[in-house]
């Protein structure tokens, strides 16, 4: 277990030195020359070349990537062309407000999904069941920016029970923080409780076919024994693989919905700096982004092999 | 299990149509999924059969409540909500449908050479590079990579690459890992089974047990992650209009429409906002649906379960 865990750790070094590459490279390729970008209009081409110099733009590509991930490893991301501030205190100051919703969100995802699931697969073709599938195909056919408008609709417009948007930080009262924060974590909870409630639904089904439950049910196994230790288990196999893949929705539904809600979170700042062409800004930004969602992969991967030791060959 | 070439002989054959009969009539949801799609892909091929106005019209009757006149409203120009709606089908159709084709020619083979061959260096090599693509957030790296294209169309020597077809390129290439992964994973667990072995045994070759046997078998968890890429690259392109990034304007899509709508979501002009959401959750839903009909129509194992069939 051990040495499947160093194994994991080892790839996970690899991905992260191939994404923070392809990273270097993409923002590179955005169009536009920074040094232009903060020069005036009249700069001549000799003060651009004095800019670019300055900014180590007219190093060897390899260098520049060097300097930048031997920083980056420190820490230190550089300075926001835009915001004109540390890359590390706008992170810090956006990054709480992500992850709050992201933590409430999937609270609400998995206290929906896991029991909607056994109940939709232990009674398959009945009221129940239907019910559950036609509620989690809704959910994952939603768009959360449509969701995200129509609850503004609803609950702001219509109603004015919540705030159409904006953050308060808990610190200054709990009432107003869970008003800010519902709207947006309700919309990314329930897209990720239909898709982890469809994922575990196919593959209880499809377990609870195989012979060694009807095994396991000869034997005289209590039906909840069976249910919930045999079958849940081996039916979370396939569903950690979705939702690790789904967790990256999730953090990309945060743009969207970050957007929609005028949230102050990583998502927004993401998509504005990628808009500005704020190169240290993205590269920080997407790095930690994709750092995030590899370390949810890994220990996706360990708790896989923990539930499958097929998985540890 | 029990394995694909016993339950040849024991299913009694039946046409095509026939089973999708049986297995529609016990399903209605799934049945008014595929008329849904058929009436779908109507209003993909001929838009002009079903709208009442030019999607591009402007009109002097700005941002008006739906009417027998307007059937969804106008928006800020006047422009009829319906008819736009109409003519985005055909985008957002081909979108999904194009790029999940590409994500399946390249991720299927990669993923079942990985498969098979794991644990190897082709399997590490293959997987690392997927780990790679898969470790960015797909609409993040959408929005990345659409920045650094650019959302005008590129002139390269005598071609043009239109802007929709970068989109769909890109699209296609970031669910190529997905698909990868979800084959590989399946292929290791049919690898193990005892039908294999059993293959394997009475000599048919690797290729063989391959194609026939493990991808067959594997077809079920495709077919269903398949339909849910084309359901999840609609809402994607709808995402990446709706932050300005996908359809340019004025050419009609559904993101794009949303997008506009939220100058008016405060003001109560509820039809701009609800209309062309409301196309892309049914249409979503509806390859949701179908895929759903597919997988009960593809998987033996789950239909030999069921005495009426």
């Amino acid at each position: 277990m051990l040495r499947f865990a160093l194994d994991r750790l080892t790839s996970l070094l690899i991905v992260l030195f191939g994404a923070s590459v392809l990273i270097f490279l993409v923002v590179r390729a955005l169009p536009g020359d920074p040094a232009i970008g903060m020069l005036t209009v009249n700069a001549t081409p000799e003060m651009i070349r004095e800019m670019r110099a300055a900014l180590g733009l007219e190093r060897p590509l390899h260098e520049q990537y060097l300097i930048w991930a031997t920083a980056a490893m420190t820490g230190d991301f550089g300075r926001s062309f835009v915001f004109a501030a540390d890359v590390r205190r706008l992170i810090a100051e956006r990054f709480p407000v992500t992850l709050q919703v992201a933590s409430i969100s999937l609270m609400i995802a998995l206290i929906i999904a896991v029991p909607a699931a056994v109940v939709a697969a232990t009674r398959q073709g009945k009221l129940a069941d239907h019910l559950c599938r036609i509620i989690a195909l809704a959910g994952i056919s939603m768009p959360v920016f449509w969701q995200g408008l129509l609850m503004i609709l609803l609950f702001a417009v219509t109603l004015g029970w919540l705030p159409a948007g904006g953050h308060v930080p808990p610190a200054s009262g709990l009432g107003p923080w869970a008003a800010h924060v519902a709207m947006p974590s309700l919309v990314l909870g329930t897209a990720y409780a239909a898709t982890v409630t469809r994922m575990l639904r196919a593959s209880m089904l499809d377990v609870l076919g195989r012979d060694h439950i009807a095994v396991a049910r000869a034997l005289g196994v209590s039906e909840r024994t069976v249910i919930w230790n045999d079958a849940l288990r081996n039916a979370m196999i396939p569903t950690l693989t979705a939702a690790g893949f789904s967790f990256g929705y999730l953090l990309a539904g945060a743009v969207l919905t970050e957007v929609i809600f005028n949230l102050p979170g990583m998502g927004r700042l993401l998509f504005e700096s990628i808009i500005a062409r704020d190169y240290p800004l993205v590269q920080a930004l997407v790095l930690l982004n994709v750092g995030v969602f590899v370390l949810i992969n890994l220990v996706m991967d360990i708790l896989y092999a923990a539930l499958d030791p097929r998985m540890r060959l | 299990m029990s394995t694909g070439s016993v339950q040849d002989v024991v299913l009694p054959r039946r046409g095509f149509a026939s089973r999708i009969w049986r297995v529609a009539r016990r399903d209605p949801f799934a049945t008014a999924a595929f008329v849904l799609l058929a009436l779908l892909l109507l209003v993909a091929i001929f838009p002009d059969m079903f709208a009442t106005h030019s999607p591009a019209r402007l009109g002097r009757n700005r941002l008006a409540e739906p009417s027998l006149a307007n059937l969804m409203g106008t928006d800020q120009f006047g422009r009829d909500i319906f008819s736009r709606c109409v003519y985005a089908t055909r985008v957002s159709l081909t979108v999904g449908l194009v790029t999940v084709s590409i994500a399946l020619l390249i991720g299927v083979p990669l993923g079942a050479l990985a498969g098979l061959r794991s644990p190897s260096i082709i399997d590490a090599g293959i997987m690392r590079v997927m780990d790679v693509l898969m470790a960015f957030p797909p609409i993040i790296l959408a929005i990345a990579v659409v920045a650094a294209l650019g959302t005008k169309d590129i002139e390269l020597g005598p071609f043009t690459i239109p802007h929709i077809v970068k989109l769909l390129m890109v699209i296609a290439l970031l669910n190529v890992p997905k698909v990868a992964r979800i084959v590989r994973a399946a292929v290791l667990v049919e690898r193990n089974e005892q039908y294999v072995l059993a293959e394997r045994a009475i000599g048919s070759s690797e290729t063989r047990i391959m194609f026939v046997h493990i991808l067959r078998n594997c077809s079920s968890p495709v077919v269903v992650y398949a339909t849910l890429l084309v359901a999840s690259t609609i809402l994607a392109e709808a995402a990446l209009s709706f932050l300005g990034l996908g359809i340019q304007p004025p050419a009609p899509s559904w993101g794009g429409m949303l997008s506009d709508s939220r100058t008016y979501v405060m003001s109560g002009e509820w039809w701009l906002t609800v209309f062309p959401g409301l196309l892309i959750f049914v249409t979503v839903a509806a390859f949701n649906l179908a895929g759903d009909l597919l997988r009960d129509m593809l998987d033996p194992a789950q239909l030999s379960r069921r005495p009426d069939v």
